[in-house]
């Protein structure tokens, strides 16, 4: 398989990533698509439920869609899993050839996120074990010292996004973890996100609102020791 | 437009990831052109085998881990389906050079040709009277093994990570 090129499949022309508009799709009802929301709002234009079905009966296009709308959520679900690009690479490709041989058996579309989410999760622990077998002097629980989550620091341009990515960093793993794959896709239920990270539904509530207050601390530090130490309301001695 | 009622924060990270860690073009071009892939290969009579077991995912089963032994999935059919008596038995090592090297068995036994199927192509070994087969120099990454028996019909697995 030749691989082609993005523009080449993206022939409709360029789709922002974040928000794919389709405007060659017709839109359907906003209430009645038959998708079920489980108590999270879901990103439903257009109709995943109807995107799912022309995928599913070859619609090239459909999938192109699905493609760029979940793309960042399996790359993040591999790359959370502190895969190197070439195993997260191998990983995503794994889940997009398994959803495109179960696409048209899918009985609930809305499943789809939680479905490639945990697939990619399975996939990723398969690609982790394989590693170890193939260097079986190396510790299992040892730290990696290049951990693959990582993005490649030199392109971030933004002092912000600096800032903010050795903020990241310099959280545990667990909340980077659940950070990443949440801040992939709002669309997977708490549920889903507790099966991809292998955690109970009930913690990723508090995890989440406690990862993100660590986050928070952490970039209001490095504002104190970067500009002034007059210190705002939010001391940290007060903890 | 999308409705995203998420913290700021959690909106700002997934902006910052996606300029220093997107989506590389190549696994978007895969991803774009898995439905070809599969319908390349497909055959709407096939049976298809899902993974029933695979020592590289211990936490998912009670099992125990594997460490170092190597890799043994198995593929199967849910019972009562078309094919609930067949069995494919893999055990995957890996070679010197780094590819890697399948050694199984597929039940019912009886002769017949195990097509191994990756991104990149296919390659086709003999499975002999007992069942057995060896495969050699097979890329490592997303796989799939088609089975064709004695004009029987054929059955392919699912896509797996080797």
């Amino acid at each position: 398989m030749n691989p082609t090129t993005r523009e080449t499949w993206l022939a409709g022309g360029a789709v922002d990533h974040r928000a794919p508009a389709a405007p060659s799709l017709p839109v359907g009802s906003s209430v009645g698509s038959g998708v079920g929301t489980s108590g999270r709002d879901r990103v439903d234009n257009p109709p995943l439920a109807e995107l799912v079905v022309r995928a599913g009966r070859g619609d090239q296009q459909a999938w192109r869609f699905l493609v760029e709308r979940y793309a960042n959520l399996v790359w993040s679900v591999a790359r959370s899993h502190r895969l190197e690009h070439a195993d997260a690479a191998d990983v995503c490709q794994t889940t997009w050839l398994r959803l495109a041989e179960h696409l048209h058996t899918l009985r609930d579309p809305s499943r789809l996120p939680g479905w490639l989410a945990t697939t990619a999760r399975r996939e990723s622990l398969r690609v982790i074990a394989g590693r170890r077998r193939e260097t079986p002097g190396e510790l299992p629980d040892e730290p990696d010292p290049d951990p693959g989550v990582g993005p490649e620091t030199t392109v971030l341009t933004e002092d912000r996004d600096k800032r903010l990515w050795a903020a990241f960093a310099s959280l545990s793993e667990r909340c980077q973890k659940l950070l990443r794959v949440l801040s992939s896709t709002p669309e997977l239920s708490y549920a889903e996100v507790g099966s991809v990270l292998g955690v109970p539904i009930g913690s990723i509530g508090p995890t989440r609102g406690r990862c993100l207050e660590a986050l928070r601390r952490r970039l209001t530090a490095a504002d104190f020791t970067g500009s002034d130490f007059g210190g705002s309301g939010h001391s940290r001695g007060t903890i | 437009m999308i409705v995203d009622e998420r913290d700021p924060l959690l909106a700002e990270l997934a902006g910052m990831f996606e300029r220093a860690d997107p989506v590389p073009d190549h696994v978007l071009a895969a991803a774009a052109a898995a439905p070809e892939v599969i319908s390349a290969w497909r055959d709407l009579d096939a049976g298809l085998l899902e993974v029933l077991a695979d020592t590289a995912l211990p936490a998912e089963a009670a099992g125990v881990r594997s460490g170092g032994s190597p890799r043994l999935v198995t593929f199967g059919a849910g019972a009562g389906g078309p094919d609930d008596d067949c069995t494919v038995e893999v055990e995957v090592g890996v070679e010197p050079s780094g590819t890697l090297r399948l050694v199984g068995l597929v039940v019912p036994t009886g002769p017949g040709v195990l097509e191994v199927r990756h991104p990149g192509g296919a390659l086709r070994v003999p499975v002999d009277e007992l069942g057995r087969f060896r495969a050699a120099g097979v890329p490592s990454g997303p796989l799939s093994l088609a089975i064709y028996g004695n004009g029987e019909r054929t059955t392919t697995t699912d896509w797996i990570t080797v």
